[in-house]
């Protein structure tokens, strides 16, 4: 080759080099808007995050797992309740299920924690799967219906059981990092909710977040446009699930034991309030909601019966008056401050 | 080998007995069973017809029907535990309190709400104060089981099927209450004009019905009934302020069972249910007893969703 188209050649490298880059790039901005203030202010929460457990009380960073927790759970819930409009009744018991198979196969398989782990959710993303293919022809109360029933025969199945899964006393389970200490559990627990929170931007953005709202809008009109109904629903079943396992296997991990009165239908009642609170089919809704509804209920420690009143009158409430709760009613009501978050600079 | 590897090893509760060598070994015991999962599938059958009123009048599950249950129940505890009242007289002021709070609740949350935005809404206010009642029940009375007298204590035995004369007075006063109602709906113009609002509401409005009394009456009508199957079968299951949530479920699968709306399906659905029940529960494992009408709705909803009667109004 003469110099010349060695030269060239070699431009074309840079060329090809340049678009690679910028095709990311792109990938990355259709997701995720990118703006000096956003990038200040996520950088900032950041740094707090990664600090606090170094600088706060051990009560308080339970209480940040515990957050980690139920905004992990409810922001699964919300994908295929609030963006497939498939009302789940299921999702306490699908986490009690991760929770539960992680003991059972760490304590009689022996297996290793980490395997033990990623077994157990394997097993629940599957039975998850399968509730949602036998519910693909349900529609509404019905579908609420067979999930509620999945819950009742899990509940079922766990007390029967007994010998098992140690009835109403509870399994013991293996701690993930085998320590007390809160650290490493922490971080897995942002790690996790952060992992989560992608996955739900991600879903947002893409082609794929709009054909699950399709689905959820007018399932006929989706599938004339292309949208294989079927394949989304249960893709946001098994979605859902897999995030749900992983919640209660971390967060049983982290306490070491769990009994059928940790994820009941209470738990399942309490995350339906926190999506609708902090906002269904958006990103940060169940984050807020799960903080402060954490909050409260942290304030409300001798009461916790009659707190289901308050959270009943809550949830009628926003369903009335902030059916978009207040990450929708934040858009509304102050698009400055919700501009400066989503970083959208073409709103 | 580890526990957990065979099937009985699993789930060693699943599989008490072997059907086959107990079922035929003693019939009279089998019927025994059967009898009892009739006579607690008519109180089912009770409960779940108001459901299927309310059902077909407003296109609402009422999720709060599991506490007029429980708060009729209540009520005749309150009756007999207070003034010494028999478990009879308890069903009548059942009745006549949960009509009452059927209405005022009617009047005050479900209209007001159904109007402003539809079934969904009133979905969910129903749901929601089934809530607030049981958890309010639950600071007033206390978590423990209340325990409601006999109406007639002891048993019965007929050709050796054992009978337990409290169940079988309960079932016959079920069996009235729901003839009572059954007449009401189909022979009196009120309950025509029930039937019509269930219908087509606006067409019933243009024929003269006046479907705000229709909605209140009959909200009020299917609360007493809940009420008084919460009396009748209380002494046979436990009274406390969660049992609504229980109930509530059944009724589901009965509704499920028998079609939604339907009143013939109610009866029809409770009665399977209780049989389901008590047959699943004697002879393939007391401790799965309330799963198996989870399974037979699963059951239901995969081979005929419409449910036997399909969806009808009456």
């Amino acid at each position: 080759m003469t110099e010349q188209d060695s030269n060239t050649s070699k431009m074309n490298g840079e060329v090809r080099n340049i678009i690679d880059i910028s095709r990311i790039q792109r990938l990355f901005n259709r997701v995720i808007d990118t703006t000096k203030t956003k990038i200040a202010f996520f950088t900032l929460l950041g740094a707090v995050l990664i600090l606090a457990p170094f600088v706060a009380d051990p009560y308080a960073l339970h209480l940040l797992i515990a957050i980690f927790f139920y905004a992990t759970l409810a922001s699964s819930w919300d994908i295929v309740s609030g963006y497939t409009g498939q009302f789940s009744f299921a999702h306490a018991s699908l986490a009690a299920m991760g929770a539960y198979l992680f003991g059972l196969i760490a304590i009689n398989l022996g297996f290793p924690v980490p395997v033990s782990f990623l077994i157990s959710i394997g097993l629940t993303t599957l039975a998850g799967t399968l509730l949602g293919i036998l519910c693909l022809r349900m529609k509404g109360i019905y579908l609420s219906l067979v999930t509620l029933s999945f819950a009742g025969i899990f509940l079922a199945v766990v007390n029967a059981e007994f010998d098992l899964t140690g009835g109403t006393e509870g399994l013991p389970i293996p701690l993930l990092f085998g320590t007390l200490d809160k650290l490493p559990y922490y971080f897995l627990g942002l790690g996790i909710l952060v992992f989560t929170l992608v996955l739900k931007q991600v879903l947002e953005r893409s082609r794929w977040g709009l054909k699950f709202l399709a689905v959820r809008e007018d399932e006929y009109a989706a599938e004339i446009h292309g949208v294989d109904a079927t394949r989304e629903k249960v893709l946001a079943f098994a979605i859902s699930t897999f995030i749900a396992a992983i919640a209660g296997a971390f967060l049983t991990g982290y306490i070491g034991r769990i009994t059928p009165a940790t994820m009941d239908l209470r738990l399942q009642f309490r995350i339906v309030v926190m999506s609708y609170v902090g906002g269904i089919a958006s990103v940060p809704g169940a984050v807020i909601g799960a903080f402060l509804m954490r909050l409260v209920e942290e304030y409300a420690r001798g009461f916790e019966t009659a707190s289901f009143i308050v959270w009943g009158f809550i949830l009628l409430g926003v369903f009335f008056f902030m059916p978009n709760g207040l990450w929708g009613q934040m858009k509304e009501k102050l698009p400055k401050i919700w501009k400066i978050l989503i970083g959208a600079k073409s709103e | 080998m580890p526990y957990c590897f065979t099937f009985n090893g699993i789930l060693p509760h699943l599989f008490n007995y072997r059907i086959d060598i107990i079922m035929l070994q003693n019939i009279p015991q089998f019927f025994t069973f059967l009898l009892n999962g009739i006579l607690i599938g008519g109180m089912y059958s009770l409960f779940a017809l108001g459901l299927a009123v309310i059902y077909g009048v407003f296109r609402v599950m009422n999720f709060a029907h599991g506490e007029f249950y429980m708060l009729g129940g209540y009520v005749a505890f309150f009756m007999w535990s207070l003034f010494g009242l028999p478990n009879l007289v308890g069903v009548l002021a059942a009745v006549g309190a949960m009509m009452l709070l059927g209405v005022v609740l009617e009047r005050v949350f479900v209209t007001p709400m159904y109007e402003k935005g539809g079934e969904m809404y009133a979905l969910i206010i129903t749901f929601a104060l089934s809530s607030i009642m049981w958890t309010s029940a639950l600071l007033a009375f206390g978590p423990f089981h209340k325990a409601l007298p006999y109406i007639f204590p002891g048993s019965v035995e007929i050709m050796g099927v054992i009978v337990g004369l409290d169940r079988l007075a309960s079932f016959t006063v079920a069996v009235f209450a729901v003839a009572i109602f059954w007449i009401f709906i189909y022979r009196t113009s009120y309950g025509k004009a029930i039937r019509a609002v269930a219908h087509d509401k606006d067409v019933a409005a243009l024929m003269g019905v006046n479907t705000d009394r229709i909605q209140m009456m009959t909200f009020g009508l299917a609360a007493g009934l809940a009420g008084a199957a919460g009396v009748l079968l209380s002494t046979t299951l436990i009274l406390d302020p969660e049992i609504g949530q229980i109930l509530i479920i059944k009724a589901f699968v009965v509704m499920v069972l028998g079609g939604m709306g339907s009143m013939r399906g109610a009866l029809v659905g409770g009665i399977l249910l209780g049989v389901t029940e008590a047959l699943g529960s004697a002879y393939i494992s007391t401790a799965y007893g309330n799963t198996f009408g989870f399974i037979l709705l699963i059951v239901m909803l995969v081979i005929r969703p419409s449910g036997i009667f399909g969806y009808e109004m009456k």
